[in-house]
């Protein structure tokens, strides 16, 4: 699909891969978007699923990261948040971020890792698990979009409280 | 770190050395950060066989866990890498030549790797049901430089084992041709490898998988590919 969207005096047009994680040029909000920001251009805001981590104690965890397309930004803000279902909403359980460069190498990832609590957990249930990823680009204008991982169940029990 | 993987996951862990390239001495010297996990994230979605928040694809095959390598710091065994992979779970199939071919470019990319073991664990909810597209991998790894044959033993590992191994090897032998030569039978197979490429194991390891699911009760199969020293290439 391609979609031509207009920012201030400049328009671009920008090729949506996948329609809610490629952010395209859309008008940012007020607070990210100063009269005089230079157009953001393309870029994908990207994670993998939350995982259970290999690593002892157990845990879960998620990565974000962001692939540049168009845009002249070299740098961005990159916070994640793993979030566990409870009843029809979600509850952030740990918070990450992390300033980098784009590309998704390992000094340029954000993670967000929860150790899951101690307790007793019953035979077969298990806890469902997201991510929410959101890229600010630094010195560029840029959409609120976030990306949203599928949500994963895992035999892990959330924090009960997260600051 | 234990290769215990989570269910519907593919695990490899490779013990070994591995030469940089010049350039990548250079690079990573100079402060490069492409670690195994982002060659194989970016690989993996240029091909459209994993599944990332950015390049979604109905091919898309697997994603990524976790993984660890000698080369930027982030394995914390002396391991050559180890890598996590879910499987998808619209799969009718193993994964296993995907994954394992993005593997072998991420890795040759960065050097030249000489593997003394290579563990691979299968889930084997996802072992295929028809052999037959089997073939086509076999067809494609027989037509190989024989030089890269290689010795080596195979064990196979699942919570009860209920086969007998020639059983194994009969059924196996004709999906592996000529890629694949059997000793006598024993607990472990000494066999002798067409290659010892990544790609070309993960692909015996698919075929293996195929001929245990039936045999074993157990989720999971791990596969331990042995090389000797002396044996390298």
């Amino acid at each position: 699909m391609r979609m031509k969207t207009r920012i201030g005096t400049t328009l671009t047009t920008a090729v949506v891969l996948a329609s809610a994680m490629v952010v395209p040029a859309h008008a940012a909000p007020a607070a990210e978007a100063p009269e005089q920001a230079a157009a953001p251009g393309l870029f994908i805001t990207d994670g993998d699923d939350v995982h259970f981590s290999s690593t002892p104690p157990p845990a879960v965890s998620g990565h974000g990261w962001w692939i540049k397309g168009t845009t002249k930004a070299t740098k961005a803000k990159v916070q994640i948040w793993l979030e566990v279902k409870v009843g029809s909403s979600w509850r952030v359980v740990a918070y990450g971020t992390k300033t980098v460069y784009p590309g998704g190498g390992s000094a340029r990832r954000a993670a967000a890792r929860m150790q899951c609590a101690a307790g007793p957990i019953a035979r077969d249930t298990k806890y469902t698990y997201r991510s929410r990823i959101d890229v600010d680009l630094i010195g560029h204008a840029d959409s609120n979009e976030q990306a949203v991982t599928d949500p994963l169940a895992y035999k892990c029990l959330p924090v009960s409280r997260f600051p | 770190m234990s290769l215990s993987s989570q269910p519907g996951e593919i695990a490899f862990r490779a013990h070994g050395s591995l030469r940089l390239h010049p350039w990548t001495e250079t690079a990573y010297h100079e402060g490069s950060d492409a670690d195994l996990y982002s060659l194989v994230m970016r690989q993996g979605a240029a091909l459209e066989f994993a599944d990332f928040r950015g390049a979604q694809s109905p091919c898309a095959q697997w994603n990524l866990a976790e993984a660890g390598d000698c080369w930027v710091g982030g394995a914390v065994a002396p391991e050559l890498f180890w890598i996590r992979i879910p499987v998808k779970q619209s799969r009718q199939a193993l994964p296993l030549q995907s994954a394992g071919l993005v593997l072998q470019r991420a890795v040759q990319k960065v050097g030249v790797a000489s593997l003394d073991l290579l563990e691979v664990v299968v889930p084997l909810e996802f072992s295929r049901q028809d052999p037959m597209p089997l073939a086509y991998g076999r067809d494609w790894f027989e037509f190989s430089d024989p030089a890269g044959r290689r010795p080596a033993t195979i064990e196979l590992i699942t919570a009860e084992r209920s086969w007998d191994e020639a059983e194994i090897v009969a059924k196996v032998a004709p999906w592996l041709g000529d890629c694949v030569s059997f000793g006598p039978p024993a607990s472990q197979f000494d066999v002798v490898l067409g290659s010892d490429t990544l790609d070309f194991l993960a692909w015996v390891a698919e075929v293996f998988s195929w001929a245990v699911a039936d045999e074993s009760s157990g989720s999971h199969l791990q596969l331990r590919f042995t090389f000797r020293a002396e044996d390298r290439p």
